[in-house]
């Protein structure tokens, strides 16, 4: 198993190492120990660069030269995370990875908007492009029927279980793209028993997953003026960076459940496994064949 | 530019095409479907119920009687992924679609999807869905090296947004927008949820927040405490309090109700439509297949009226004081909670 540390950000990054330490009794720290009681002692050799959710807060080219700095001087691989863009944000990452094509043309980078894969095979750049999760339409609702979660042997459970990846006309359409990777997150209904029959290369995030995500934000509409608010055009300054909001809802209709915790980061939601969830997925993970685990303490 | 109404019965037909709308969509939950899949496995992105056709019978119907009518008619297939054990029976859906009817065009979102229909039916014109995320031109290039034939815009993209996307995109592909009902608040095409599960994740449970630091400290409401944010006086409470006023105004249609002339509350594009007219938009959608029929006559009404005043050749500011007063609901307008354009 391969294993990858996944930051959105450049500050995290100051205390790489820190990452792996979180405050006594936190899920990080719980995850490390147990992580490590099963594989002994990890050793992350790739580093994931970059934002996956947010157009506003791609890394500028300074930052991300750093980042490339520090994965060497970790001994890490380098894979640069892009998001979903309208046209600011594609002429953003076409900065970043033209200038990543200078430095490290034989970098993967994770392509989470079908325009950006088009851009890097038009320009005949040397990456390797990797598939991102939001790209991969595996049904991940918290409100899932108990009776589809997790019951290996039924029709139907499977059916939520699989992706429109695995299919022929999409299989095709990604060889032509050079696509061989793709990204999962672990759904409440759990992995696919035959992910390895999709055909490709899987690697899972931990422990985080993305209910969804879009470009109208709460937290960035927080303090500015009504003519400003939800829009997707406004200026953003980043409030999302120091908080996390934590959603409860009132009319019962999204239970509590042992095994996530629902939470909105920025512009996206998403669900954190438990302690216990991510034990099973990394089982899961074992048993299906996905060969990289993408270990992300923050993903916005 | 085109209205395009969204239909759900054969009934509708002529009032929609009467009004104005010289384009249809629909979709179609079978019987047979249902009873094999179940109720929560969808053709189309809306379930089994009052937004489909029954049947192909009835779909063959309403295309011949839309086509007597002078408008096209085209069939949702727009699930965002459709999972490899359904790529058989859809592709002979589409052909016994094709067999039954002359239906315009399939609206699809699954790039896999419209792959195989163009290499298995290769005379089908393709709609690309608005849950295919095209955000900017190489999207746009992506889908045209896939052979479709139109592109529809996801909501909120600006008009400078859009001007970008076309003028690289290029002027041969037809582009479609969003003009009137249902906002979302999040990206359709990156959301992972279904409808099926309780309707939409992102409102329709009572949502409550509590912010939460970095390090994990739960935070109180005013965020000049927590951090030293330079100009921020509303608390977070006020600012979620201000996001569920919005969720209802804009994403939520006011309740459903209507403004003092009838026509619908909720998400809206009719100030932009002389930019629409200057940006060479090809067609503008109506929202809501499951809708009452009256919302969508009215919609097609108000829409119509609108670009009429736009094609008599009023400047942009006439246009946009005339959108607000036919709407009929001035304050509301002014919030911008339910502009499109955002």
């Amino acid at each position: 198993m391969e294993w990858a540390l996944a930051i959105p950000r450049l500050q995290t990054s100051t205390r790489l190492k820190d990452l792996w330490f979180g405050p006594k009794g936190s899920l990080l720290n719980d995850l490390k120990k147990d992580f490590e009681d099963r594989f002994g002692f990890i050793r992350f050799t790739r580093l994931y660069y970059g934002q996956e959710f947010c157009e506003k807060a791609i890394s500028g080219k300074e930052d991300m030269k750093k980042a490339l700095y520090l994965s060497e001087e970790e001994g890490m691989n380098f894979t640069c995370v892009t998001p979903y863009v309208t046209e600011k944000g594609l002429t953003k990452v076409k900065v970043l990875l033209s200038q990543l094509a200078k430095e490290r043309p034989e970098s993967e980078v994770v392509i989470n908007d079908w325009g950006v894969l088009d851009w890097i095979i038009d320009e005949q750049l040397t990456f390797t492009p990797i598939l991102g999760r939001l790209l991969n339409k595996v049904l991940r609702d918290p409100r899932i029927p108990k009776n589809l979660m997790n019951s290996s042997n039924s029709e139907k459970t499977h059916y939520f279980q699989t992706s429109c990846l695995a299919g022929l006309g999409m299989k095709n359409l990604l060889d032509q793209y050079s696509v061989k990777r793709i990204e999962l997150d672990h759904p409440p209904q759990g992995l696919d028993p035959e992910l390895l029959d999709w055909g490709y290369q899987t690697s899972l995030y931990l422990p985080f997953g993305v209910v969804t995500t879009g470009r109208l934000c709460l937290i960035q509409s927080w303090g500015v003026e009504v003519k400003d608010k939800f829009r997707s055009s406004s200026r953003c300054d980043q409030k999302c960076l120091p908080y996390w909001l934590e959603m409860t809802d009132l009319s019962g209709r999204v239970r509590k459940n042992a095994d996530w915790e629902l939470m909105q980061k920025g512009n996206t939601i998403f669900y954190r496994l438990s302690r216990e969830s991510v034990a099973k997925a990394i089982d899961s993970a074992d048993s299906t064949g996905v060969n990289r685990i993408v270990f992300q303490p923050e993903p916005l | 530019m085109k209205i395009l109404a969204p239909v759900s019965s054969i009934h509708e037909v002529e009032v929609l095409t009467s009004k104005g709308a010289d384009e249809l969509y629909c979709g179609v939950s079978l019987e047979a479907w249902e009873n094999k899949h179940g109720q929560d496995v969808w053709l189309s992105r809306r379930g089994p119920g009052k937004a489909n056709i029954r049947n192909l019978d009835t779909l063959s119907e309403l295309v011949d009687k839309a086509h007597h009518n002078g408008a096209k008619v085209f069939l949702t297939l727009n699930q965002p992924g459709y999972v490899k054990e359904l790529a058989t029976e859809i592709l002979s859906f589409v052909q016994e679609v094709r067999r039954n009817c002359v239906v315009d065009g399939f609206i699809v979102a699954d790039p896999g999807l419209i792959r195989t229909l163009k290499e298995k039916e290769q005379d089908t014109v393709i709609h690309v869905s608005s849950l295919a995320a095209v955000l900017n031109s190489s999207s746009v290039n992506f889908f045209r090296k896939l052979g479709v034939e139109r592109i529809i815009f996801p909501r909120y993209l600006d008009v400078n947004t859009l001007r970008k996307i076309i003028a690289v995109g290029g002027t041969d592909m037809e582009y479609e927008v969003f003009i009137l009902n249902d906002g979302c608040v999040f990206e359709e095409g990156y959301c992972n949820v279904s409808h099926a599960y309780g309707g939409a994740f992102c409102h329709n449970p009572a949502w409550a927040y509590k912010l939460i630091s970095i390090d994990g400290e739960e935070v109180g409401g005013n965020i000049r405490k927590a951090r030293n944010f330079k100009g921020v006086e509303e608390s977070f409470c006020q600012s979620v309090d201000e996001y569920k006023r919005w969720l209802w105004v804009g994403i939520k249609n006011f309740g459903g109700l209507s403004g003092s002339n009838g026509y619908p509350l909720g998400m809206c594009g009719l100030c932009t439509l002389p930019e629409y007219e200057e940006l060479g938009i090809t067609s503008l959608k109506i929202v809501g297949r499951e809708a009452p029929f009256r919302k969508k006559v009215k919609s097609v009404e108000l829409v119509k009226r609108i670009l009429d005043y736009v094609k008599e050749g009023h400047p942009p500011e006439e246009v946009r004081e005339y959108a607000k007063n036919i709407k009929g609901v001035r304050g509301l307008c002014e919030t911008g909670y339910m502009c499109y354009d955002r």
